[in-house]
Order: C-alpha cells, then sequence, then structure tokens
C-alpha cells in the first residue's frame, strides 16, 4: 500500500470511530429515557398499591391490565374500585403534573437561557395564587360554579404571561426584559394577594395558603385528561422547535446567524410552557421544584440537546412528582401532606448537592 | 468573480448612526479585514451583512438576489458567522455544538450527511479529539476554531468573523488566521472579518477597507493602504510603517491627543 493509501484508511477508519462514538453518545440518551418510562411504570404500580386498603401490587397490576385485556386477567370489584377511583387517577395526575412542570421548566430554561429560570420565573405562580385568592376570598371570577377557583387560576396565569410579553415586547424580547418583567408581575400578583388575605376571613385565608400548597388530592379523571393532553400535544410542539431552542443557548446573534426566527421562537416557547404549568396548576395549586430539579437531573445525564433533553426531564419530572406524592400519602399516613411541601423538602438538599459538588462555573 | 456587493449600506441605533452609505464589493476567494478605531462600525458592518441587525441599503449576492429579501434560514445557507468566542451558561459538547451549523440543512432528524460534515469539519480544524468534550472546557483556541467549523458546516460562500484574535495569545492568533486563510485559498469561499490588529489584517488580507465613523476612508490592498497618513487620520497615532518585509508592518509611536480621529 502507499503512503497515500496508507493514510486515507487511516482517517476513513478515524471517521467512522467518530460516527460510532456519537451514535453511542445519542444511544446513552434514548436509554436513559427507556429507563424512565419502565421507572415510572414501577412506580406508579407500588404507588397504585400503597393506603389505607391493603391490596398487593401483582392484585394492582392485575386490575389496571383486566380492563385492557378482559379475558387475560382477572380481578375483584372491591380491587377495580380502589384502583381506578381511588388511586390510579391521583397516580396519572402525578405522572402527567411532573411531566408537564419538568418540560414547561426545560424550556424557560433554554429559551431564557439561565439554569435557574422556571415557569414561575415569569411570576406564573402567584398569579395563579392571586386568581384563586380572589375566587375563595371574594368569590369572583371570570367563570361560575365548581370551576371559579380553577377558572380563575387559569386566566390569571396566562394574563401573567402575555403581560410579561408585552413589557419585554416594548423593549426588545431578551432573557433579560423577560425575567424583569417577570419579577416585576411576580411582586405585583403577590401583593395583591396579600391585600386580599388581609381583608379575608381566616377560614378562607386558610383555604387559600392550603391551594398555595399545592396537592394532587384535587384529581379525577376529566382533570387528569385536560392535563394530559395539554401536556402531551405542547411537549411535542415544543419538541418540533428542539434544534430552534439549542440554537438559542448559543447566543440570539449566533442563533439568527444559523437562520432561527429568534423573538418569533422565544415567545411561542414561552407561551407553550406557561399553557403548560397554567392548565396544570390550576387543578394543583403551585407546584415548586419540579419545573427546576428535573431539568437539572437530566441536563447532567443527557445534556444540553432539548432532543432528548425536553422529553427526558419531562420522564424524570413524572417520578420525582409521582415519588413525592407518594411519600407525602405515606410518611404520616393516615395524614396526606400536600405534595408542594413535599417537593420542597426534596428540592433543597439536592440544590445544596449541586451547591457543594459542583466544581465548573456553569450548568 | 464577485461574490456580493454591498451598496448605500447604513444603519441607525435610533438617531445615532453606525454606518453610513457604504460600499463595498467582496470577490471569490478573497479576504477581506476591516479596520479601524473602536466605534468605527467593524462589528455592526459584520452584523449588518448577516442580518443579525436590519440595516438600510442592499447586499446583492453574485445571482443578483438581495439578502435582505431572504428569509433567515436562507441568508444562514449563504453566510456563516463566526461571534467572537462566547460561553453558553448551558452545557454543550463540541459535536453538538458543531452540528448546529447544519440548521438551515437539516430536518429534525441528524442525517448520515449532517454527520459527516461535522466530522469532515472537525479533522479539517482539527478539533476531532474534543469530540464529545464539553464546548466550555476548551480553551480560546480550541474554541475559536469549533466556532469557525459551525459556520463552515453551514456550507457558506461567504465567512464573517468579528474579532476572529480577541483573546488568544499569538501562537494561537496565527494559527486561527492561517486555518482562516488556507480555507478561503482552498475554496471558492470568501471571509470578511473585524480586526483590531493592524499587522495582523496587513498579513492574512487580500483587502484592507479603513472605516471612520461608520464611513469607507480607504480600500485597497495592504501595502498601499497602510501608510503613515492613513494611520494618522483614522486613528489619530503617529506610526512608522516599515515596508522592508514582503508586508508592511506598522509600528505605532505615540497617540496624537486632541488629533484623535473619533
Amino acid at each position: 500500500m502507499s503512503e497515500a493509501e496508507t493514510m486515507s484508511t487511516e482517517s476513513a477508519t478515524k471517521n467512522s470511530e467518530l460516527r460510532e462514538e456519537y451514535a453511542q453518545f445519542v444511544g446513552r440518551k434514548v436509554l436513559f429515557i427507556i429507563l424512565s418510562l419502565a421507572g415510572i411504570a414501577v412506580l406508579a404500580g407500588v404507588a397504585a398499591t400503597l393506603g389505607s386498603a391493603n391490596i398487593t401490587p401483582v392484585e394492582v397490576y392485575s386490575a389496571i391490565l383486566a380492563r385492557f385485556f378482559p379475558g387475560h386477567f382477572a380481578t375483584t370489584d372491591f380491587i377495580d374500585t380502589i384502583v381506578w377511583q381511588l388511586r390510579l387517577h391521583r397516580v396519572l395526575m402525578g405522572i402527567f403534573a411532573g411531566m408537564g412542570l419538568a418540560v414547561a421548566g426545560s424550556a424557560m430554561q433554554g429559551i431564557l437561557k439561565n439554569p435557574l429560570a422556571s415557569p414561575f420565573t415569569l411570576g406564573i405562580a402567584s398569579a395563579a395564587t392571586f386568581g384563586a385568592s380572589l375566587a375563595i376570598i371574594l368569590g369572583a371570577g371570570f367563570v361560575s360554579g365548581q370551576y371559579l377557583i380553577v377558572g380563575n387560576a387559569f386566566v390569571f396565569t396566562m394574563l401573567a404571561s402575555l403581560t410579561v410579553y408585552g413589557l419585554a415586547k416594548y423593549k426588545g424580547i431578551t432573557p433579560e426584559t423577560m425575567i424583569l418583567a417577570g419579577i416585576a408581575i411576580m411582586y405585583l400578583f403577590s401583593a395583591m394577594t396579600s391585600f386580599l388575605q388581609y381583608v379575608g376571613e381566616s377560614e378562607e385565608v386558610h383555604e387559600v395558603v392550603f391551594w398555595m400548597m399545592g396537592s394532587l388530592g384535587r384529581s379525577s379523571w376529566d382533570k387528569v385528561g385536560i392535563i394530559a393532553l395539554v401536556t402531551v400535544v405542547c411537549t411535542l410542539v415544543l419538541m418540533y422547535f428542539s434544534w430552534d431552542i439549542n440554537a438559542l443557548g448559543a447566543g440570539d446573534e449566533t442563533a439568527k446567524s444559523l437562520g432561527v426566527n429568534v423573538e418569533f421562537v422565544r415567545i411561542l416557547c414561552m407561551m407553550l410552557a406557561s399553557l403548560i404549568t397554567a392548565s396544570i396548576i390550576c387543578f394543583t395549586g403551585t407546584i415548586g421544584f419540579i419545573g427546576l430539579v428535573a431539568p437539572h437531573i437530566t441536563r447532567m445525564v443527557v445534556g444540553g440537546d432539548h432532543r432528548f433533553l425536553l422529553p427526558a426531564s419531562g420522564l424524570v419530572g413524572a417520578l420525582i412528582l409521582l415519588g413525592a406524592d407518594t411519600v407525602a400519602r405515606t410518611i404520616l399516613a393516615p395524614v396526606i401532606l400536600p405534595v408542594g411541601i413535599m417537593t420542597a423538602f426534596l428540592g433543597v438538599p439536592f440544590f445544596i448537592y449541586l451547591f457543594l459538588k459542583r466544581r465548573k462555573d456553569y450548568w | 468573480m464577485v461574490k456580493i456587493t454591498i451598496k448605500d449600506l447604513s444603519f441607525s441605533y435610533g438617531s445615532r448612526k453606525i454606518l453610513d452609505d457604504l460600499n463595498l464589493v467582496v470577490g471569490d476567494s478573497e479576504v477581506l479585514s476591516l479596520v479601524g478605531p473602536n466605534g468605527s462600525g467593524k462589528t455592526t458592518m459584520i452584523k449588518c451583512i448577516d442580518r443579525i441587525l436590519k440595516p438600510k441599503g442592499s447586499i446583492l449576492l453574485n445571482g443578483g438576489r438581495d439578502l435582505q429579501s431572504l428569509s433567515r434560514q436562507e441568508v444562514a445557507k449563504y453566510i456563516g458567522y463566526v461571534p467572537q468566542s462566547t460561553m453558553g451558561v448551558l452545557t454543550t459538547t463540541v459535536f453538538d455544538t458543531i452540528l448546529m451549523g447544519r440548521k438551515p440543512h437539516m430536518g429534525w432528524r441528524v442525517a448520515d450527511e449532517d454527520i459527516d460534515k461535522v466530522v469532515d469539519m472537525m479533522k479539517l480544524l482539527h478539533v476531532e479529539e474534543f469530540a464529545l468534550k464539553d464546548f466550555s472546557e476548551l480553551s480560546g483556541g480550541q474554541k475559536q476554531r469549533v466556532l469557525i467549523a459551525r459556520a463552515l458546516c453551514q456550507e457558506p460562500e461567504v465567512l464573517l468573523l468579528d474579532e476572529p484574535t480577541s483573546n488568544l495569545d499569538v501562537k494561537h492568533q496565527l494559527e486561527a488566521l492561517d486555518t482562516v486563510r488556507s480555507i478561503v485559498k482552498k475554496t471558492n469561499i470568501s471571509a470578511v472579518m473585524a480586526i483590531h490588529d493592524l499587522n495582523l489584517a496587513a498579513r492574512y488580507s487580500d483587502t484592507l477597507v479603513m472605516l471612520k465613523k461608520g464611513r469607507v476612508h480607504a480600500i485597497g490592498d495592504p501595502l498601499s493602504l497602510l501608510t503613515k497618513e492613513n494611520i494618522r487620520s483614522i486613528f489619530g497615532v503617529e506610526a512608522v510603517v516599515m515596508k522592508d518585509l514582503d508586508r508592511p508592518y506598522v509600528v505605532p509611536i505615540r497617540s496624537l491627543k486632541g488629533e484623535t480621529a473619533r
């Protein structure tokens, strides 16, 4: 073989090595997603098993599968009722709410290029709380009847996002303007909530405080349906824009030079993240930390490519919220703690860990 | 052959005019450097050509199409931009950073040919050993090479470089510009760069454009353009220009206070 031939063979080997290496790199991310899915399936079974009525995991899975394959799996009416009417919708609510909050969080962190951003950075949580307080304390709102609190929380959340959008648009849509506008909105709504609490009766104030803690206790099949639909559709749209979000991470100018319509993508993703969050927290109350912690953990494992980061952090969020709710239901049984308290307790040690272990000055 | 023709390009921030009726022609396989004092509009010019900023005037491609009328995605297929080495807060690997250059050409899925292109560019710029390392862990010179590789993955006709030598030591300054020049000479790509260092500009450019207060002060080859008079007039600096090497060499002597060009 001539020298040139040897060299070209060598470089071909090098090429295929690099390609192979990259394929493995992508393969690891896919593996993580598959493992997370399996983890959720197992945890869901465990979560549906734990509770005041004693049933075994096998009975739980049989009850679930019996509905889909009636001939192949047998169950009793008692177990079927416990699983399908009491526990399963709460488990699924945990899964989809956790998924939605985490996806919204990673989308916000991506478009704001800030690892400490979350859907709540834009003042969404305080707007939802204000909407709920308005309904609980003054009985005033945009819809009436049983959906008064839910409707109010949702409407005020979207109102807050639109205001942030409007303010940012006025000065140019950059991460800085959005975060500053978000902080202003957050303080505005918490001041108004404080005012309502000041004039409210103590029972009403108690109800507001309880609402703020966030809980899956109000779950039902139709709420699960709404949350699942919004979360899945919005996640798919966000994933469609993964490359644009990735490009934003390299800086606005670079993103523009790569052909990204920067302002459009940023606003679209912000609105989708707000929509997911609004449709979850209007039913559950504010559940913090999931949107912050899940994307962090996931980024450490799968890296910053949003094609994988978005779905993977959704699954991690589902695992965390479902796990936290399971602990909240069982740790002081028969007392059921609001899951919002659990996520905060889980989130704080995690951040202290990050703070102590992190050697690099980036995420 | 002409690659792009810039006609009557103007840009203002509010009422402050940054670029004022600039006219410029960039040829095939040409390295063109924009030089001038701080605030003369070098970087703004680069950003206007890539439509990161929205200038008035026209930027004509050699087929006669105006860059101003194209979508962002189409501009991205024609022009590659190498920013001053920036550091993102969120992590990406070198491979993914370079793969981003395929954005204007690829869909959601990464095709084999995109991967091939990335691998080729990594080898061309000698960054293949860092493929799966984090971009932010690289040194300044390595980052610069990765960013050039990303821009080349766009398969552009024109490469724009904003201060490609800032933050680099002498060795890496030479290497970065050697790379740019050799790519330009080997392919049909042209390069336009904003650069501070007159001597590096003289050494690596075919054409220099001297900017002063957003206007073209002079255009020409380095030898004819780097004169004591021109340097005094645009920088307000007294300098000695040595021409005994094959390229002119500028040694600044003192600042002429009160006569500064700005």
